[in-house]
């Protein structure tokens, strides 16, 4: 018996005694400050991959699918789109394929005289449904048909209102479906189209362009069997980059790059100024965390200190008490990260129902259970560090003078 | 059993130093029932805390059973406490999170043994402290004599071989007072304990083998004679 006395089996004795008769309230306020850190530390980071996923998103649907080939170096154009095009969709994994050809245009609405510059994209309405969502987000008349000539399709913020202050960016001053618009190209033909539908895909970009059938650019431009861009849709975005070494190995010469390669412009710019942001914000919240949970847990035992007394004068050894602590601790802790992810999903879920407007769309949050990993990680170590230095220092004291409280 | 050398205990205050044992000497032999009087100030509590291993000395000696304690460290004061002593605190000393029957157990239960047997053993001490009704009370919900005799049932629980008692019968009616000082004089006859307990009734004289008085942080040896001769 003399070697076998008191193991931490009387640490989790007294911690289980200490959580359910001790002060309920303070138990409460310190898992919900735990949770609010929890909160704190994941919250931006929810945004920003929200922000990430939405901008995926919409470079997938309506910009790059998930392979987009390009014209290769030196080139302006794909030559021979129209067996490439061909030779694609027989490759397995690959479930559509369509063959973009843009040109620089000076929109005007015939109606009131304002006038864009954009850029014109033609595709054929059948293989581009296989690839992009535009068919999907016609808001008002119809999606273009195959053999549609004199019809142009038009984003609605490019389409604008009459009534410019509504406007996000520069428009026609309201066009709408079946109103005409005139088309200048650039070889000089000018040529009127009439409006047949107006489409909405909530992305800014996106939503001020306009395309035509490419019968119908051919008809104008002769660019014929070539393409400025094909997108290529796959199984998923994840497996873009297996998709893309498939097609180089098919033998296709153009320049081929997932939609992540391709997107790695501005925006892909402003995530990266973002996560850096949001890692700032987590350093900060987790300092910030630090030492609220030290202060509450250094106060909560520094008021103990005639109990630890006590403790240590019946003969408890100090590794049992201090043991006792960290056990109450970690069981805070456990609390406060269980509340705060049942606080980060049910933010998540009111933003989902609020619908957060981005330029890109509407934003759903997501919660980034790595960095959520993390935190939980970081937080039970904070608050072990936090119950164990002064839990150790009380301890330490000679027991009358703990005792005195 | 236990042996003081020239045992002295100074506080600091700030500058100011106070002494509360200024060179006490004595011994305590294996199964005496020692009392300790003198009057309110005059170093009791000091003195037992130091022979029941809660401070250290300024100077001086104490031997128990052969060990030079003031020279243990930290965690053999603590591991030799749980093995060897009992100490029933003038202010109680509860564990306010633990009931009555758990704060009694909890040494038995720092020795590792089973814990129903422990509860079986804190059931053992409180009936002979009459708390049989109070077992799973919280220790806030009992008056002051309970707590104090909960406190004496805590440092018998283990079966020491030396049981301090500070002023244990301080808060106690002159019935419960005689209890605890029979439940004393039982675990010495019967038990082969020690118990050395401070007091400041005269009539609780009656039940111990020998009285030390100390005065001003000394031993009181004029008294202790002229004591000594009444009794004789
Ligand atoms: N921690 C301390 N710091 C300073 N002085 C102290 C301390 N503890 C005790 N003293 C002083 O030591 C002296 C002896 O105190 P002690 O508690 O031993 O007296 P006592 O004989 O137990 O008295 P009582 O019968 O009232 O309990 C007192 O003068 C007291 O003020
Ligand atoms: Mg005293």
């Amino acid at each position: 018996m003399e070697n076998n006395h008191g193991g931490y089996g009387v640490s989790l004795y007294l911690a289980v005694r200490a959580i359910r008769r001790g002060n309920r309230s303070t138990l409460a306020l310190t898992i919900l400050i735990i949770a609010l850190v929890m909160v704190l530390m994941n919250f931006l980071g929810m945004i920003i991959s929200g922000v990430v996923t939405l901008y995926n998103d919409q470079m997938i649907d309506y910009q790059y699918g998930h392979v987009a080939i390009e014209p290769r170096d030196k080139e302006i154009v794909i030559t021979d789109a129209d067996a490439l095009v061909k030779r694609l969709k027989q490759i397995p994994g690959i479930s559509g394929v369509s063959a973009h050809t843009s040109t620089a245009v000076t929109i005007t609405n015939i109606r009131n005289g304002k006038f864009q510059s954009k850029s014109l994209t033609a595709f054929n309405p059948e293989d581009e449904q296989s690839v992009t969502k535009y068919p999907m987000v016609i808001t008002d008349g119809d999606y273009l048909s195959k053999g549609d000539t004199g019809q142009i399709l038009i984003g609605t913020l490019l389409a604008g209102n009459e009534d410019e202050s509504q406007d996000k960016l520069p428009s026609l001053g309201g066009v709408k479906v079946g109103d005409r618009v005139e088309v200048a190209y650039s070889n000089g033909v000018v040529k009127t189209y009439r409006v047949k539908g107006i489409y909405e895909s909530l992305g800014a970009l996106i939503d001020s362009s306009a395309f035509v059938t490419r019968n119908e650019m051919d008809s104008i431009m002769h660019s014929e069997d070539t393409a400025t861009e094909i997108l290529v849709r796959g199984a998923s975005a994840d497996e873009a980059p297996a998709l893309k070494y498939t097609i180089m190995s098919y033998g296709v010469e153009d320049k081929v790059k997932t939609w992540n390669e391709k997107g790695k412009g501005i925006l892909g710019d402003a995530i990266s100024s973002l996560n850096l942001v949001k890692n700032i914000m987590t350093f900060v919240s987790l300092i910030v965390a630090s030492v609220v949970v030290f202060i509450v847990t250094y106060i909560n035992i520094i008021n103990r200190k005639k109990q630890i007394g006590i403790l240590k004068a019946i003969g408890i050894r100090k590794q049992i008490i201090v043991g006792s602590y960290l056990i109450q601790v970690l069981f805070q802790c456990t609390c406060g990260i269980v509340t705060g992810i049942l606080m980060l999903n049910g933010i998540r879920f009111i933003l989902t129902i609020q619908k957060i407007r981005f330029p890109m769309g509407n934003l759903t949050p997501e919660i980034e259970y790595g960095s959520v990993l993390v935190s939980i990680i970081l937080l039970c170590l904070v608050s072990l560090l936090s119950a164990y230095v002064p839990a150790r220092q009380v301890t330490n004291e000679e027991i009358l003078d703990a005792m005195r409280g | 059993m236990i042996e003081v050398t020239d045992l002295k205990k100074i506080y600091l205050l700030g500058e100011v130093e106070v002494a509360a044992l200024r060179g006490v000497s004595l011994s305590i032999h294996k199964g005496e029932f020692v009392g300790i009087m003198g009057p309110s100030g005059s170093g009791k509590s000091t003195l037992l805390h130091q022979l029941g291993l809660l401070d250290t000395p300024s100077s001086g000696k104490i031997l128990i059973s052969g060990t030079d304690v003031s020279r243990l460290d930290d965690e053999a004061r603590t591991r030799f406490r749980l093995l060897h002593l009992g100490y029933v605190f003038q202010d109680y000393a509860l564990v306010s999170e633990l009931t009555v029957k758990e704060n009694v157990a909890i040494p038995a239960i720092m020795q590792g043994r089973p814990l129903d047997e422990c509860y079986m053993a804190a059931t053992a001490v409180l009936e002979k402290v009459s708390l049989l009704k109070r077992l799973d009370h919280l220790v806030y919900e009992l008056s002051g004599g309970e707590q104090q005799r909960v406190s004496i049932a805590r440092a018998l629980v283990n079966r020491p071989a030396i049981v301090f008692a500070d002023e244990p019968c301080a808060n106690l009616d002159t019935e419960n007072s005689r209890t605890v000082l029979e439940l004393f004089r039982a675990v010495n006859r019967d038990l082969g304990q020690t118990v050395v307990m401070v007091s400041h009734e005269p009539w609780h004289m009656e039940y111990f083998d020998r009285i030390i008085f100390i005065r001003d942080g000394l031993l009181d040896t004029e008294r202790m004679e002229r004591e000594g001769k009444q009794s004789r």
